[in-house]
This record gives structure tokens, sequence and C-alpha cells, in this order.
């Protein structure tokens, strides 16, 4: 008896496979509807920017609606990246290594922005546990065995009751970290706990950070085909 | 007994052996004339592509700008330029000023290449002898009113040549993102790996347009009418709170370590080199010294003291290397010479490197790179002498007998 008992309380134990993959699908949704702000600060600076849009599958449309990039717009259509720019009239698109610049000025790269399950490319290498303000919580490590992903490694903390992060460390392939994402906002959305305000700190610069507030959002409504268009974007 | 008479006439004896000897301080010289001329010429060359280009004698950004030049700080630009305007034109030691506007940008074509591109705003006219546009162009014209200009290597990735119309995009300096389509006037090789790969010249309107920056300007070079004068210049200047000037070789940062130092740092190769090209006189004096024993006996026997015996030696290995590495210095300064007048380029060898080389590299042509060759030479050549001229000093009759 004493020995079922044992192996049930072991076999309790989450693998880190599991919680990578319960992280995925708390993240994971066929289509949103969305206002945001991005608050980014360089120096001295801080610039706002808002936008509204819409995303369905890996697919997704930006519109900015602040006064310095009012009509700008952006359209992720079958992995390519498209802007339009309403000065020139015009689209453009971006690849290659154009996609490590800057999104807006941010911390964020158009890397990042692309990723609809940034956490795909990984396989977990270690867990452990460690506690925070008297709650406990797993530190998970993750490796790109892919070569595709943006970052070596990620070292994440994890709420394994929300099944959700709190903060992840972006590390390159020689160790050094270069980016930190800490998730300051949840949002309780059809039963997940979903981060509404991210803060991304890019460790290379000086007094930098970017913030990302969904002001609003709406997960899994339908959402018209005409937004996953070029042609929408010019109009 | 005349020692110098002596020693001559000792080495005319064995002309052959006093030739290659002198041969190995001959290229000893060579190599430092020669070399130390390629070196000082490249770091000019360097030094004044840096001050031309990049920085003038002294740079004026605000202070956000300067701690984050690297990144291109679009963003941090000077607004009021009429105070600084005031101020540069009542210095005595400005030779002139210029603007200069710098941005980060992609550069999108219609055959779809696209890139990563360095923009860059000048005033041709003001930059006639710095920037030179003019001068470098190599297809179609500097025409900065009506389109871009194109370093060459860019031109070539992106398939552009002049007519073609690219499409710029960069961020305004209200963080927004800002386009324009611009027709290319022309192609110019600006002569430096960095810029010539990703370079687009823009004129001050067009640049202030895409940036939308007003009046401002991210950087202003001044050009001083004598270098020295930067320091007193810096302290004389009343900039506003927000600015900052700042002498080029602190904007260097490292490089201007490297080129206060270099010339420590060559010599002691020189010296290094040359001791061991006058390891040939320790082996030929060495050698002198074992096959004039009953020579040396017998100038003893005569009366000639030891001090005069090391004295001879020593003088008969100076004179080796010190002749030997005069014609050398002589051979290197004329080499020097010819190359300056020609110039050589280096373009294919220096294309991926990221130090701001220029790729055309003229020697310098100093007359005391002769007079320190020499110093250095007729030093080794005497202390490599000693060795096998204190063993001369030291034999005595009955040694030198019993050789025979």
């Amino acid at each position: 008896m004493k020995a079922i008992f044992i192996i049930m309380v072991l076999f309790q134990q989450i693998s880190p496979e599991e919680v990578l993959k319960k992280l995925r699908n708390n993240l994971k949704y066929n289509t949103s509807r969305f206002t945001a702000e991005i608050e980014i600060k360089k120096g001295k600076r801080v610039l706002t920017k808002s936008f509204k849009g819409y995303s369905k599958g890996e697919n997704f449309y930006l519109e900015f609606t602040n006064p310095e990039d009012k009509g700008v717009k952006y359209l992720k259509l079958k992995g390519n990246l498209y802007i339009y720019l309403p000065d020139i009239d015009d689209v453009v698109r971006l690849s290659g290594d154009m996609l490590k610049q800057s999104f807006m000025g941010s911390d964020l790269s158009y890397e990042d922005v692309m990723q609809e399950d940034p956490l795909k490319y990984y396989i977990p290498t270690s867990m452990r546990d460690t506690m925070i303000e008297e709650r406990k919580y797993a530190i998970l490590e993750l490796e790109d065995t892919t070569g595709s992903a943006p970052y070596y490694k990620i070292r994440m903390i994890v709420d394994l009751k929300k099944d959700t992060w709190l903060k992840e460390e972006l590390i390159t392939k020689n160790g050094r970290k270069i980016k930190e994402v800490e998730a300051v906002e949840f949002k309780n959305l059809k039963g997940r706990e979903f981060p509404t305000q991210i803060v991304m700190r890019d460790l290379r610069l000086k007094n930098s950070y970017t913030k990302f507030v969904f002001k609003e959002i709406e997960l899994d409504i339908p959402i018209p085909e005409k937004y996953f268009s070029l042609s929408e974007l010019k109009k | 007994m005349d020692i110098k008479k002596l020693a001559l006439r000792n080495l005319m004896r064995n002309k052959r052996r006093s030739l290659l000897t002198a041969l190995s301080l001959f290229v000893s010289g060579f190599v430092i004339v020669a070399l130390h001329g390629y070196l000082k010429g490249a770091l000019n060359a360097s030094r004044e592509l840096i001050i031309k280009l990049d920085t003038g004698h002294v740079l004026i950004t605000t202070k956000d700008y300067f701690e984050r030049r690297i990144f291109l700080p679009q963003e941090e630009y000077i607004e009021e330029l009429d105070e600084v305007i005031r101020l540069l034109e009542n210095s005595k030691y400005v030779d002139f000023y210029t603007f200069r506007i710098k941005a980060g940008g992609m550069v999108f074509t219609k055959n779809g290449i696209n890139k990563t591109g360095y923009l860059f705003a000048i005033d041709p006219e003001k930059e006639s002898k710095t920037f030179e546009l003019k001068k470098k162009i190599v297809e179609g014209t500097s025409d900065l009113e009506k389109g871009c200009v194109i370093a060459s290597d860019l031109a070539r990735t992106l398939k552009l040549k002049p007519g073609d119309t690219l499409t710029i995009l960069t961020r305004s300096v209200s963080g927004g993102l800002s386009a324009v389509k611009l027709p290319v006037s022309g192609i110019a090789s600006i002569g430096y790996a960095t810029l010539d790969r990703s370079l687009i010249i823009l004129s001050f309107q067009h640049a202030k347009k895409l940036l939308k920056m007003g009046d401002g300007t991210h950087e202003i070079l001044v050009f001083l009418k004598k270098e020295k004068d930067i320091n007193r210049f810096i302290k004389s200047l009343h900039l506003p709170e927000e600015l900052t000037a700042n002498p080029y070789t602190f904007t260097l940062g490292g490089f201007a370590f490297f080129y206060k130092f270099a010339d420590v740092f060559y010599l002691s190769i020189y010296i290094l080199i040359t001791l061991l090209a006058a390891f040939a006189i320790v082996n030929t004096m060495t050698v002198a010294v074992f096959e004039r024993m009953r020579e040396i006996g017998t100038l003893k026997a005569l009366g000639m003291t030891d001090n005069e015996i090391f004295k001879l030696f020593g003088l008969e290995g100076t004179i080796i290397g010190s002749t030997g590495g005069l014609a050398g210095g002589l051979v290197g300064l004329l080499t020097n010479a010819i190359l300056h007048a020609k110039g050589m380029n280096f373009e294919s060898l220096i294309k991926g490197i990221e130090f701001p080389f220029p790729y055309i590299i003229r020697p310098s042509v100093n007359l005391w790179i002769l007079v320190l060759a020499f110093i250095i030479v007729t030093s080794m050549s005497f202390l490599a002498s000693i060795f096998p001229a204190l063993r001369a000093k030291k034999l005595t009759p009955q040694d030198t007998l019993r050789s025979i």
C-alpha cells in the first residue's frame, strides 16, 4: 500500500515537457482583436504609440493610430512582413536581416513581433523550484535546437498553477543575457491567465525599456478575412 | 697606432665576408625605414579619414547623442543652432564648420533587393575640402538636390545605377516610421570599407524632411586652423547645457590610444629586428677572432694594449653594421618616396575590415626615421661586437702561440 502511494506521488511531479506544452497552450488562440499601446523609453525620451489590430492563425494586421505614425500599417501574411507607409503611399516587404531591426524604435525586434508561438522552437533542458515572496514557482530553461529561434536560450520563471510565465531571460549562444521580459499584468480570458502587460528591457542599452499593454483584447472571435490581404493595406 | 685605419683595412681583407655580414644589417635598416614609413603613412591616412569623414577636429552634439552615438540615436539632435553658430563664427580657432545628419535606415528597391543602410546628410559645398563628394563620384553626378548618392558596394548589392529609384525607410526624430522615394543621382567610392558597404548620402533638405527634424542637426563638425589648438578651442567654448564638444581623439575611443602609442610599440619591434640581424656580426667577429689569434698575439707582443684590441674588434663590428644599416635605410627611404608618389592600393585586402583604413596608403617619407634607424643599427652592432671583442681582449700571447 505504502509502495503504491509513493509511486503515485512520484508520478504527480510534472515534467518540463508538460510544463512547456501547457505554457504554449495557454498562449494559443485562433483569432484575436485588440487595441494596444507601446511605451518606449530611450534615455530621457518616452514615446507612446497606439495601434489596433487583428490576428488569425499566424497572420496579423496592425494599424497605428497615434499622430506620429497615423496610417502606418503592418501585415504579416504567409510568413512575410509588409509595411504600408502613408508618406510614400506604398508597401514595402521586410525580409532577412532587416527583421532583426527594432520594431518602431522599441526593444522588440520585428522578429519578436512575428513570433505567433515563440516557444515552438525550444525544448526544455532543466527545471527546478524557486520561492518568490513565499510562493513556489518553477525556473524552466529552454534551448533552441532548430537554429530558427531569435534567441538561443530562454530561462523563465513559471507559475505552475496558472500555466503562465512571469519573467523570461533571453540568452545568446555564448551565454550572454541580452533581454529580459516581464509579464506585469494578467487578465482571465476564456479560462486562461493571459498576459496583458509586458515589459521588455534590452540589456545592451542603458536606460531603455518597452512596455506593451493590451488595452482591449478578445480571443477566438470571428475576424473578417479582408484584413489579411495586401489590398487592405493600401486602403 | 691608428685603430680606425687598422679596422677598415681588416674589413677589406675579407670583402665577401664583410659584405655578407653587412647585408643582414642592410635588411634590418631597410625594414625599419620602409616599415615605419608604411605604418606612419597608414596611421596618418586613417586618422585623416576619421577627421574628414566622421568627427572633424571637434565634434559638437547633444550629451545624450554622444553617449549613445554607436546606436545612431537619431531622436537626439541639436534643435537650436543659432547660439552655437554664433560661438563658432566668433572663434579665432575655427577654420570652418559643417553640419551632419546621420541615421540608420532600410533601403528598398524595385527589383526586390533590400538592405539596411547608413544615411548621411552633408553640405557638399562646405565639405568640398573634407568629404570631397565630387571627387568620389564614379558614376552619375553628385547632385543631392535631385536625388541621393549611393556608395559603390551598396549600389552593387542593390543592383542600382544612376536614374533608378529607391525607397528609404527610417524612424523620424519623434520615433515614427518615415519614408521617402528618391532617384539615385550618382554612385560614389568612399574609399573606406564600412561606408562603401552601407552609405547613402542625402541633402539636408531631404534628410530633414525624412526625419521630420525641422532645422536641427545631429552633429556639428568643427575644423580648426591648427590641430594643436583643439583643447584651447574646447575650453573657450561656452556651449548650452545640453550640448557637448569632444576632440576627435576622445571620439575615437580605443583607436586614439593605438594612434598615440603605435610609435613606442613599433620602436621595440625595430630594436628586436635589428638585434636578431646583429647576431650575424656576433658570428662573423667570433670567427674573425679565432682566425686572427696569431695576429692578435703579434699585435699584443708589439705593444698593443688589451683595450686597443677591444676597440679594434669592436670598431670592425660596428662599422660593418652601421654601413650596412645606413645603406639599407637609404634604400628604404627611396622606396617610401616612390611608393608615396604612386600610392599603394589595398582595397582587396582591407575591404572586409571594419577598422577605418583608406584603400590607398602613401608611406610617409621622413629623414628622422633614417637617423633613428642608423642609431639603432649602430648601437646593436656595437653590442653584438662586444662579446667577440672581449674574447680578443682576454687572449694572452701564450694562448695565441698555442694555436699555431
